[in-house]
């Protein structure tokens, strides 16, 4: 378990090592220019371990589980005797632990430096296909905005007359 | 269970040297994150946005923003929505007064 901690510990530690330099990518020359990819970039990961149950207490000699109790479940693994006239000792069956996890990112290019012999410029990059949703989205909520607005005109021109 | 924490800050890049060019960016980083690695579970978020560029040239330096287009377009479709939103609550509810009238 303390393996699965110390791994956990290391993946913990990841997010401090990823350099920000990411973010500008690696300068590329074209023709008497030279670009560079600027990007935004997005991670996320997650993880857990747990334990669980602390073995059984028993009787080394005879396997008797009733002559040997569990102690405290905060000390795992720690027996108390009933019975005097046997060792009590505990066995591992029955505890456990896992663990589990997972991460992911993105990046998206949202721009690019050009630096040519007529200076240095940023040149953004729009994201088409995502304004085109998003403007037939705003379409479909405004039609149907102005649909209820024009229902209630006509109900209140209807309830006058 | 911890409170998630969040952290912003800007972050300065390492210096890009292009001939007599030198561009120092700058990044804004946001993290949350919650729990600790030994101790059950934890979670990290991590998003880095650029932010600016400094150019130094041989006739001085300049300051130059790297606007994000998309995300800037975005924010203003959802502001033009929660308007019409708005002003079609504000109408419906002036028909409604004067239907009762």
């Amino acid at each position: 378990m303390d393996e699965l901690k110390t791994l956990l510990e290391k993946i913990g530690s990841i997010g401090d090592e990823i350099n920000v330099d990411a973010v500008f990518g690696k300068p590329e020359t074209v023709g008497d220019r030279v670009l560079i990819p600027v990007a935004e970039i997005a991670y996320g990961f997650g993880a857990g371990l747990g334990m669980g149950g602390q073995g059984e207490c028993c009787c080394a000699e005879s396997g008797d589980k009733e002559a040997c109790c569990c102690a405290d479940k905060d000390e795992a693994g720690a027996c108390c005797e009933h019975d005097e006239s046997c060792e009590c000792e505990c066995h591992a069956e029955g505890a456990g632990g896992g663990g589990g996890g997972g991460g992911g990112g993105v990046a998206r290019p949202i721009a690019y430096i050009e630096v040519g012999p007529d200076g240095t410029k940023v040149e953004p990059i729009m994201d088409e296909q995502k304004i085109a949703f998003a403007g037939m989205l705003l379409g479909a909520w405004a039609i149907a905005w102005v649909g209820m607005v024009l229902v209630t005109l006509f109900r209140a021109i209807a309830g006058r007359e | 269970m911890q409170i998630p924490v969040q952290k912003i800050r800007v972050v300065a890049g390492t210096p890009i040297v292009v001939g007599e060019r030198r561009l120092l960016p700058s990044v804004l980083v946001t993290t949350v994150e919650g729990g600790k690695a030994g101790e059950g579970g934890f979670f990290r978020f991590v998003k880095a946005r650029p932010v600016s560029l400094v150019v130094q040239e041989p006739e001085g330096a300049r300051w130059l923003e790297i606007p994000n287009v998309t995300a800037n377009t975005l924010s203003q479709m959802a502001a033009a929505g929660a308007a019409i939103a708005l002003v079609s609550v504000l109408l419906m509810g002036l028909f409604h007064l004067m239907r009762k009238r």
